[in-house]
């Protein structure tokens, strides 16, 4: 390029930025990232209303018609390499968990959280069946399976230390998801630690068995997850962002909806994970909360819990400000246009209900 | 200069008083002796050695002369019993020669000093199973580096010595058993003329203060006739006897004696013809110091 | 100009006389090794700032540098060296035992090189790493791995150029162990062993480095602790100053561990230079 093209297009850069972003061009494509894979690599997941979307299309055919395609990539190792795309401009948008997305965001990453995809994030600890192990104290110099720099390795730190242990107390075998599956199932590990309905799976397949649940342990919180936009995007494409808010709204009130919960689990069995598996990982749980989008007082302080707890767990070494980087603005305007605004309940700070669903419970 | 006292003379007790190697029972003795080596990948042998009969009197200098192949390393390869594989036979005082000996004490053409030891140490190594005490090892090292005038480079390695320097060295290792028998092979081949005439004056001294038999291999047919009583000249093709002269001139021998001369002019007519008697030695010289290191090193 | 230690400390086995005469004085040499560093982090410097890359992908050199400095100030660079360390020098002093064991044994014996020999130089084309995914499947993944792999690596590089070393021993000199009439002891002692220490230098150097180099990958899947693990863990926790630190810290330390043995060697083969004379 020659230095007079140059000029003429940092100077039509220059005025499309003056004369505001609603002229900008729309991108070709929008990137989207997703923590995991399905069973053997497959491009489907299960657990979230993201999920839902995806299996059902919902993203595509919002944008058919503007010419937009949607490219999903499902990172198997998970939200350290969705770090690394970010930080290479390769992605977009993402789901991602409470660590990483601390980890990026430290590391300088410029990101912002628009939409809640999840909090009380439930972990499982499983062992083979037959093993002596029954306690999280059993654990003690076992070597154990966890996914170093995502969510789980915050969670399983926290329940280490909710029974006085650390993660020095245990030999730690950093792998993927599924590879700790593998291992498990051939014992190279003496346990796992995990997250969402791959435990169940494996208690199924008789190569696992549960020796902790995070349902119902008070004294642990769960973990949580957001939709995170790269900030060049979100600032380039605004109207992108808010129709990709939209649209995940929608599939969060369509799956949260308690009839519908059937087609909900189906959609996600897509993934080579169970239905029943899914099935028995909503369990006893408070599903439309843990499926509810909603950015409220909880959600915010269940991040700052995060950020702290990363920190002292020295996960990351500066600090990160979760009032500048969550931003509820495309979220509150979804809820609003949909008129959605009282179909979750909203929490303070205390996991409180503030506002309680106008929604029935079946 | 330490060389210019010269060798100074010391008691040399034989190292074992029961071998009397003035009686004839010390006599060496070479029969009808031959040599054949596997010849290169095809049938059948090279004859190094042909009918060798030799016999050598304690106290002897015998020197054998003779050019490129006519066996005469091989042979004292054979004296030294650091090959054992021959027809014929050797015997010295009557008991034939198996495997080496530290009463044949060898100078080796390449000296063959170890390059990790010092100039001490590798004197020392000869006299590992001596049976010495320690103390007399000791001693007997420190007179063998002052009989070479080395004394002051007793902790020097072989690379930061002379050509002549590490020839005396060499020559010292040989001597320090105070073996009956001293096997030179072309000692001198290598070290420039003045060096190689000193110290060929000085080994001459050596042999007779101390009443060694020596067995000195050479190209170079002065040094052959200074320092023999008896020239042996072998022929190559197979290696054999040609000539056997005795040198009847009074010691030390001066080279510009006109008999010496004649003595010398005859032996190389053996070889070359009057006209090229010139040319004094009957192979190229050996091969450089420097050339037989790297050979080590690769 | 290469100044790794190893291509320098092979330069010296073609002449008995190091090129002491022809080198330059001390700081010109310090100076010219400093070239090529110095090159690369002008390079490091201006990929960081210019956004060659990321700057969360490669940060800055200052930034690692500070990041050096906290993990020394916190000693998890050393709880990370000292781990790696202990780990390396345990298999390197088993692998190198068994290593000098059987390539002096098959250096002494026709027959077991017969044997062996074969097998050995076969296993040696095999790159170190080349036996992980067995060594997984037949040890699991553990401190043991880490071991044996290392172990293996500095085995048969000492075995087969301790082997090699002694069949290099010119016949020449065995001959003045012979003509002297040394017993087997003796001329292994006097004769063949120091002829071959520069084999066999050559051999548990690059053992080691090549141990040193595998053990940094074995980390990466293997326990808490180590270089390997704090560059793992840099990527994992996207802290990838973290990785840079590291990746410094195994060159540095490889460098040191190899300058140690030629140092050793050094005072093996003091004949060369004769620095025991003095």
């Amino acid at each position: 390029m020659n230095t007079w093209k140059l000029k003429f297009a940092t100077l039509a850069v220059a005025a499309a930025a003056a004369f505001g972003m609603a002229r900008a061009e729309n991108p070709k494509v929008i990137r989207f990232g997703y923590p995991g894979t399905g069973t053997g690599g497959r491009p489907y997941v299960g657990g979230s209303f993201v999920a839902y979307a995806r299996a059902a299309g919902l993203l595509e055919q919002e944008f058919k018609n503007d010419g937009i395609k949607v490219d999903w990539t499902f990172f198997k190792l998970a939200g350290p390499a969705i770090n690394e795309a970010f930080a290479n401009k390769l992605l977009d948008v993402t789901l991602l968990g409470d660590q990483a997305a601390i980890a990026g965001r430290a590391g300088g990453l410029n990101t912002k959280i628009v939409l809640a995809t999840g909090v009380r994030g439930v972990t499982y600890v499983v062992v083979p069946p037959d093993s002596p192990i029954q306690s999280i104290q059993d654990l003690k110099g076992k070597r154990v399976a966890l996914f170093r720099g995502t969510a789980i390795q915050l969670a399983a730190n926290r329940i280490l230390e909710a029974n006085g242990l650390s993660e020095k107390d245990i030999r730690v075998v950093n792998m993927d998801g599924l590879a700790a599956q593998a291992a498990l199932a051939s014992k190279d590990i003496d346990a796992l630690f995990t997250i969402g309905s791959g435990a169940l799976q494996n208690q199924d397949q008789g190569i696992g068995r549960i020796i902790y649940s995070g349902k119902g342990d008070d004294k642990v919180i769960g973990y949580a997850s957001g939709l995170l936009v790269d900030g060049d995007f979100e600032k380039a494409n605004p109207q992108i962002v808010q129709r990709i808010v939209n649209v995940l709204v929608k599939a969060a009130q369509w799956s949260s909806d308690d009839r519908n919960r059937d087609a909900l689990l189906q959609s996600w069995a897509k993934s080579g994970t169970s239905y029943s598996a899914f099935k028995r990982d909503l369990a006893g749980q408070d599903v439309r909360a843990i499926l509810s989008p909603v950015i409220d007082d909880y959600y915010r302080e269940t991040w700052k819990k995060a950020v702290a707890d990363v920190k002292r767990f020295k996960f990351i070494r500066k600090d990160v400000d979760v009032d500048q980087w969550i931003d509820s603005r495309y979220v509150d305007n979804a809820l609003k246009a949909q008129g959605l605004e009282n179909n979750w309940t909203r929490f303070g700070a205390d996991g409180k209900a503030v506002r309680v669903s106008a929604v029935q419970e079946p | 200069m330490p060389w210019a006292g010269g060798f100074s003379a010391i008691d040399r007790k034989p190292l074992k008083p029961e071998v009397d190697i003035m009686t004839t029972k010390g006599i060496l003795e070479i029969r009808n002796l031959g040599k054949a080596f596997p010849a290169n990948g095809r049938k059948g042998s090279l004859q190094a050695l042909d009918g060798i009969n030799l016999s050598i009197r304690p106290g002897e200098f015998v020197s054998i002369v003779g050019g490129s192949g006519c066996g005469k390393s091989t042979l004292l390869r054979l004296i030294s019993g650091l090959d054992d594989e021959f027809q014929g036979e050797i015997s010295i005082g009557g008991a034939p020669v198996r495997g080496t000996s530290l009463d044949r004490g060898i100078v080796f053409q390449d000296l063959r000093l170890l390059p990790w030891l010092t100039a001490e140490a590798n004197i020392a190594l000869a006299l590992e199973n001596s049976g010495l005490s320690k103390a007399d090892k000791r001693q007997a090292v420190a007179e063998h580096l002052k009989l070479v005038g080395l004394e002051k480079f007793a902790q020097a390695y072989p690379h930061q010595l002379s050509g002549g320097m590490s020839q005396r060295v060499a020559i010292a290792r040989g001597l320090v058993n105070r073996p009956g028998l001293l096997l030179l092979d072309e000692p001198f081949g290598a070290l420039d003329a003045l060096t190689r005439s000193r110290l060929q004056a000085e080994l001459e001294r050596i042999w007779r203060e101390e009443g060694i038999t020596m067995i000195l291999v050479t190209h170079d047919v002065e040094e052959a006739v200074f320092l023999g009583d008896r020239v042996i000249v072998m022929e190559p093709g197979p290696g054999r006897i040609r000539r056997e002269l005795r040198i009847p001139l009074p010691r030390p021998r001066r080279r510009s004696d006109p008999r010496f001369l004649e003595i010398k002019e005859d032996i190389l007519r053996e070889f070359t013809g009057p006209e090229t008697a010139e040319a004094e030695s009957l192979e190229p010289a050996g091969r450089p110091l420097a050339e037989a290191r790297l050979d080590w090193a690769a | 100009m290469s100044r790794s230690a190893l291509a320098s400390g092979s330069s010296i086995r073609f002449s008995p006389r190091p090129f002491a005469a022809g080198r330059a004085p001390a700081p010109v040499r310090i100076l010219a090794g400093l070239v090529l560093p110095s090159a690369l982090l002008l390079l490091w410097h201006n990929a960081s700032t210019r956004g060659w890359a990321p700057p969360q992908i490669l940060p800055a050199p200052a930034v690692a540098w500070s990041s050096f400095l906290d993990l020394l100030a916190s000693g998890d660079l050393r709880t990370h060296v000292q781990a790696s360390l202990i780990r390396v020098l345990i298999s390197f002093a088993l692998g190198s035992a068994a290593g000098l064991a059987l390539g002096l044994a098959m250096g002494l014996s026709r027959r077991l090189d017969d044997l062996f020999g074969a097998v050995f130089h076969g296993i040696n084309q095999v790159p170190t790493l080349g036996w992980l995914p067995v060594l997984i499947v037949v040890v699991g993944i553990n401190d043991r791995l880490t071991h044996i792999l290392i172990a293996q690596a500095v085995f048969v590089s000492v075995a087969i150029n301790t082997q090699r070393g002694i069949r290099q021993v010119p016949e020449r000199l065995v001959e003045v162990a012979r003509a002297y009439r040394l017993s087997r002891t003796q001329s292994l002692r006097k004769v063949v062993l120091p002829a071959a220490v520069p084999q066999i230098f050559t051999g548990i150097r690059f053992g080691l480095a090549n141990g040193w180099a595998s053990l940094v990958v074995v980390e990466l899947l293997v326990g808490s602790e180590g270089l390997g693990y704090l560059m793992s863990w840099g990527r994992q926790a996207f802290q990838l100053d973290l990785v840079l630190v590291a990746i410094v810290a195994v060159g540095i330390i490889g460098w040191i561990l190899d300058a140690g043995l030629a140092r050793l060697e050094g005072t093996f083969t003091a004949w060369r230079t004769g620095e025991a004379a003095a």
